[in-house]
């Protein structure tokens, strides 16, 4: 396998492409974080859309590398890497996205804890801390295994996504 | 560097992959030798994801199985896409024409039963669990047949001798 090329045009695609597909996957996961429990769908696109962006960014790498005229190896090298970049971000963003998406709620229903139990400032602080504690213990542990399989699978999707357009 | 790293990811990712298979392998025979212990422990971290509504569980043998008809179908469809990316890995990705054709059908397939099962959740379309299972499998062997090619992709050239020009 030949070193990629860095920060080509190929790689801003790489990378745009698992931002496109990396925000809606984050949403995903933060609707799991959310409603954990109410469908099996989230719990596979979670997974899905990193395997996605991987296959996309290695999709646009290995196709630009051959449109360059570098040889197939570049190709196959640069779909790789590149395909791990957009995944792993996709990945990342999803898992993050959804932590991030599970903190609006809990944080959101402590406002309203301390509006509706206003003067009452040590049960305000009680609920709010607890509420905020559980959600984000929910959240992290799902975000994690989210993200740890996501950039796994956005590297084996780069990869594959090299070999199929990298080659001819 | 870049080849440790190639190597790692491969190596996890192989091992990711065939998770579901040892999984999938220890509820059937759970389940076979009716042994709810083990496919409770197996299933604790999945269980929250899961809806376990007993109208979309399908019922074997009289009993109903542990998972709703879809997860059933996924967590066969990802055992089986593992293994079979693992199997195949280097013979599909020596043919990249035939590894073109397999991609774009399982993407097919797996963008399809996604519709389908969007569908069903905003109430449009209704099917049985038998359907469901079926749905569900390419769900699952999509993501993970992709994932077992890639880890045997990562993993040879993580091996593969340098062809960089001097």
């Amino acid at each position: 396998m030949n070193p990629p090329e860095i920060w080509t045009s190929a790689t801003r695609r790489a990378w745009l492409v698992g931002l496109a597909i990396g925000v809606p996957g984050g949403l995903a996961a933060g609707v799991v974080g959310v409603v954990s429990g109410t469908c099996c769908l989230f719990q596979f696109a979670n997974v899905f859309m990193p395997a996605l962006a991987g296959l996309a960014g290695g999709a646009i790498a290995a196709g630009t590398t051959r449109w360059a005229g570098l040889p197939p190896e570049n190709a196959t090298g640069n779909g790789a890497v590149l395909g791990l970049r957009a995944g792993g971000l996709a990945a990342v963003l999803s898992g993050g996205g959804g932590f991030l998406f599970a903190l609006l709620v809990p944080v959101a229903s402590a406002v309203i804890s301390a509006v509706i139990a206003r003067g009452d400032v040590v049960s305000t602080l009680a609920v709010s801390v607890a509420v905020i504690a559980m959600s984000v213990g929910i959240a992290a542990v799902m975000s994690f295994g989210g993200v740890v399989l996501g950039v796994l699978l956005g590297a084996g999707g780069g990869a594959v996504a090299g070999v199929m357009f990298g080659k001819k | 560097m870049e080849r440790r790293l190639l190597f790692a990811l491969g190596g996890a990712l192989a091992a990711a992959m065939t998770t579901p298979t040892l999984l999938v392998g220890v509820e059937t025979a759970a389940f076979a030798a009716a042994r709810p212990g083990i496919i409770a422990t197996v299933e604790a971290d999945v269980g929250p994801v899961c809806h376990h509504l007993p109208g979309r569980t399908q019922i074997v043998a009289g009993r109903p199985l542990p998972v709703c008809a879809r997860c059933v179908g996924m967590y066969a469809g990802a055992a089986a896409g593992g293994l079979a990316g693992i199997v195949t890995g280097n013979m599909l990705s020596a043919r990249p024409r035939l590894l073109r054709r397999v991609i774009g059908g399982v993407c097919v397939a797996t963008l399809t039963a996604f519709v389908a099962a969007v569908l069903e959740l905003a109430g449009v379309l209704s099917t049985g669990n038998a359907l469901r299972m079926a749905l569900g499998v390419p769900l699952g062997l999509g993501p993970a047949l992709v994932g077992g090619v890639g880890a045997r992709v990562l993993l040879a050239a993580a091996v593969a001798p340098d062809t960089t020009a001097p």
